[in-house]
Formats: structure tokens, C-alpha cells, sequence
């Protein structure tokens, strides 16, 4: 038994597994991160009446959701070389799945886009305010509160579906802990030391969810939480109604 | 679709003037029915009226917050229905304060006072915050600059609302049932800073329940009624016994 643990910390401390989790933590934030520049516009242009605006965006929307991830990274890694465009294992998986996060990530932009009272949109009409500085000052803002909690599922979700990359031969913490395994077949060491990992990961964006949500909480000038308060809101999946 | 009915240039002491306007929904109810109505410049103007009566959606047609389907409306000498999507232009020189209030949630109360006139108008920091000071003081609530919406009472809220409005230096301020919402208690401190605006010169349109404010303070009082003008007078003919015979039998409804 502590010959198992012993190699668990083997595993967990050998180059490899280090680099392969720093491969894994890169393509998920660097994923999230696109994704989320590509899913505001697409939720700003849903607001848009125009037929021609929407038309374009919802297709997108169909295609990225109604797709298996897993197809999408096989596709870009397998198709787009056909078309010229030969990108690394590492550039496809973040296109890949920077793309299909773009579609979920502009329905939640969407949906607290929506939260936001119309009529907070008036008075902000009402001051002289143009509809880009109505979206930018007045109804984004807001938006933000309802935004962080689902963005911090995604970013739970995208650490686990990085493991897909897998397939394109992606050297992440999947990959590895297999290939690891496989020479010795120490599955529960090999696999227990990349769970470590994903779970360090997952903990991690938890915390910082929790600071995020504090900081875009609906303000009081004499906001001081003790320590409990604060371990109960990181543990709670929702912001803590403001009452 | 907006079609000028007359290419006459208003009265010089009109700040606003609405000849034949008309608005429906879906082109099926008529919620404005030919109105003309004319608005003093300085004066407070009180628009009296059952619900469902069409005076909230005047008001909002004065500000063009809402669209018409014809007739014209003309603002400090220039008819406005004629401009279209630079309505928002326009509402730098009309404020409005709503029935709830809307401060954003989002911002201090000091933030809301000057992101308008900063962000719209290019107003300086320095002096948005000194004018935003004074008017706190103003409505009396310059101890809360730093509390956050939520932290106030409504009769507070509604006194910042009314601060962040004349931030905008407005030349005429439309007021949207201000104290509907509000608790009873509270309704008089919201009424006493009203009060003393509409002596201040600035031209007020105010839509209310509140008779009192109407006794105290308006020039001039409208009654509509199912998206009509049913009478339109100084005070002191309105609430005399020479109104109208509907008006006298709106006003005995509203005090029982």
C-alpha cells in the first residue's frame, strides 16, 4: 500500500505529469477564455431584430451544440490540413473547443443579458445614454451577476472535456496517465495521480469563482464577511441573494 | 411614420407642443386618440387620469421613449417626431423619474448621479461630484452618497432619482406616477422636494395620482380619459366648480 502511495507521489511530482497538467490547465483557460470572446458578440448580435443578424448566429449556435465536441476536434485536426490550414495538435484542440464554447458561452451572456429589467434599460435611455453605452454602462454590468455562476460550470466542464484531446494526440494528463499505465499496467497509481491534478484544477477554480462572485455581489458600503460566511459562499453553487 | 400636420411654427411660450397625435398597439387600440396639448415653458403641468387612460404613454411620447404612429411633437421651438434615432440626443435636455425608481442597482448612489452627465455630456469628474453633492443636499440625502440603492428606503431612492434627473441640467423634467410606488409615510418627503422644483422655474410634466401635489404645486391641469383630453385648465378653474362636469365627477371618485 505504501508502495502504491509512494509511486502516486512519484507520478505526481515526475516532469511528465507536471507538463502534461500545465498542457491540460493551458487548454482549458486558453479555451475559456476565446470561447467567451467569441460568445459575447454572438449574445449582443441576438439582441438585434434583423433576420440577416440572428439567422447567421443561430446557425452557429445549431451546428457547435447540436455537434459532439469530440467530432468537432477530430474535424478541425483531420479536415482543416485538407484546406491548407495545418495547425498542432495543441491549435486544433483550442479551436476546437474554443468554437463549441463560444456557442454555450453566448447563451449564458444571453440569458443574463435578459435577467436585466427592461425597464432598467428605459432610465438608462431616459439619461441620454445611446444603446451601445445602455448595453456597456447599464445592462452588462448587471449581466455579470447572473453570468459568473454558469461560466464557472463551464470552466469545470472544459477541464474535463480537454481530456478529449486526447484522441489528436495531445499530450494532457489523460494521455499521459494512460501511457504511463500501459508500460507498467499501474492503473490505479497512473490514473489516481492525474485525478490529483484535475482535482487541484477544479478546487482552484473554485476559489477564484468565489472571489469573482464577491466582487460583482450587489454592493453595500459596509461589506465585511467573516471567514465562515465566506467558506459557505464558496461552497454554494449560487451568488447569496442580497437581503 | 410620423406625418406634420401643420408646418406652423408653436406658440413661443409653449416647451412642448403636441398637435393630432395618435398611437395604437398592433393598430387596434388606440391608447392616444388625436391628442393637442399644449406645455408651458416654466410651468408644472399635472396629467390626471384613470388607469388605462393613456397618460403614461403621453408622457413617454415626449421623450419619443415611445414610438408614434402620426401627428407631431414639437420641443423648445423644433418638432421632434422628425428625428428619429437621434432620440437619444434629445433626452440629454428631457429627464424623466419612473415609478420604481430604476437607480442602477450596480452603482452608488454618488455613481449614479454622474455617470449620466460624465459619460453622455463629458461633464469633468470635479464638477460632476460638486454638482452632484449639491443636489444630494438638495433632496437631503447628502448622508447616503456612498450607500448602494438597496441600502435605501423607496422615498429615498425616489429623492436620488429625482437628483440624477436634474443632474442632466434638463430643460424640462417628466415625472412617471413618482410616489405610486411608494409607501404611504414616505410619500410626502418625495412630494416636498417635487414641490419645491416646480417653484424652481424648471418645467415639470407630472403624471400622478396625488391630488394634494396637484392642489400644491401644478399651473396647469390635464384630465385624459381613454386616450383622449377630457379637460385641460389652470388649477384654479380645474378644481373649481366651473370644471367640467366629468372632471368634477373624477375628482368626488378620487377623494372617496
Amino acid at each position: 500500500m505504501s508502495e502504491s502511495l509512494h509511486l502516486v507521489l512519484e507520478y505526481l511530482l515526475s516532469p511528465s505529469f507536471f507538463n502534461a497538467a500545465l498542457t491540460t490547465l493551458a487548454l482549458t483557460v486558453v479555451s475559456m477564455l476565446i470561447g467567451m470572446l467569441i460568445g459575447l458578440p454572438l449574445a449582443l448580435l441576438q439582441e438585434r431584430r434583423s433576420v440577416f443578424v440572428r439567422l447567421p448566429v443561430l446557425l452557429y449556435l445549431w451546428l457547435f451544440r447540436g455537434t459532439p465536441v469530440l467530432l468537432q476536434i477530430v474535424f478541425v485536426f483531420n479536415v482543416l490540413p485538407l484546406f491548407g490550414v495545418v495547425l498542432s495538435g495543441f491549435a486544433s484542440g483550442v479551436l476546437a473547443l474554443a468554437l463549441n464554447e463560444g456557442a454555450y458561452m453566448a447563451e449564458i451572456f444571453r440569458s443574463g443579458i435578459q435577467a436585466v429589467s427592461p425597464r432598467q434599460r428605459l432610465a438608462g435611455r431616459a439619461l441620454g445614454m445611446s444603446s451601445a453605452q445602455v448595453m456597456r454602462l447599464v445592462v452588462l454590468p448587471q449581466a455579470l451577476r447572473t453570468v459568473v455562476p454558469p461560466t464557472g460550470n463551464q470552466f469545470m466542464g472544459m477541464l474535463k472535456s480537454s481530456a478529449l484531446v486526447s484522441v489528436i494526440a495531445v499530450q494532457d494528463l489523460l494521455l499521459i496517465a494512460d501511457q504511463t499505465a500501459s508500460a507498467n499496467f499501474r492503473y490505479i497509481e497512473a490514473l489516481s495521480a492525474a485525478a490529483i491534478y484535475y482535482l487541484i484544477f477544479t478546487t482552484l477554480f473554485m476559489v477564484i469563482q468565489g472571489y469573482i462572485e464577491r466582487w460583482v455581489a450587489p454592493r453595500r458600503s459596509s461589506g465585511r464577511r467573516s471567514w465562515s460566511q465566506r467558506l459557505i459562499s464558496l461552497t454554494s453553487a449560487q451568488p447569496r441573494s442580497s437581503q | 411614420m410620423t406625418t406634420s400636420t401643420s408646418t406652423s411654427t408653436p406658440a413661443a411660450d409653449a416647451m412642448f407642443e403636441v398637435r393630432k397625435l395618435n398611437k395604437s398597439f398592433d393598430q387596434q387600440q388606440w391608447v392616444l386618440d388625436d391628442i393637442d396639448l399644449k406645455l408651458l415653458r416654466g410651468k408644472t403641468t399635472v396629467i390626471l387620469g384613470p388607469s388605462g387612460s393613456g397618460k403614461s404613454t403621453l408622457l413617454r411620447c415626449l421623450n419619443l421613449l415611445e414610438e408614434v404612429d402620426s401627428g407631431a411633437i414639437w420641443f423648445d421651438g423644433r418638432e421632434i417626431t422628425k428625428e428619429g434615432p437621434r432620440g437619444h440626443l434629445l433626452r440629454r435636455e428631457i429627464s424623466m423619474v419612473f415609478q420604481h425608481y430604476e437607480l442602477f442597482p450596480h452603482l452608488s448612489v454618488l455613481e449614479n448621479l454622474m455617470i449620466a452627465p460624465i459619460k453622455v455630456l463629458g461633464v469633468a469628474r470635479e464638477r460632476a461630484l460638486e454638482q452632484a453633492m449639491e443636489l444630494l443636499a438638495k433632496v437631503r440625502i447628502r448622508e447616503k452618497a456612498d450607500a448602494y440603492p438597496e441600502q435605501l428606503s423607496g422615498g429615498q431612492q425616489q429623492r436620488v432619482a429625482i437628483a440624477r434627473a436634474l443632474m442632466m441640467n434638463p430643460k424640462a423634467i417628466l415625472f412617471d406616477e413618482p410616489t405610486s410606488a411608494l409607501d404611504p409615510e414616505m410619500v410626502k418627503e418625495v412630494l416636498d422636494v417635487m414641490v419645491e422644483l416646480a417653484g424652481s422655474g424648471i418645467t415639470c410634466v407630472v403624471v400622478t395620482h396625488e391630488l394634494g401635489f396637484a392642489r400644491r404645486a401644478a399651473d396647469r391641469v390635464v384630465l385624459m380619459e381613454g386616450g383622449r383630453i377630457v379637460e385641460e385648465s389652470a388649477k384654479e378653474h380645474f378644481f373649481s366648480d366651473q370644471a367640467s362636469e366629468r372632471t368634477q365627477r373624477f375628482l368626488q371618485q378620487m377623494s372617496h
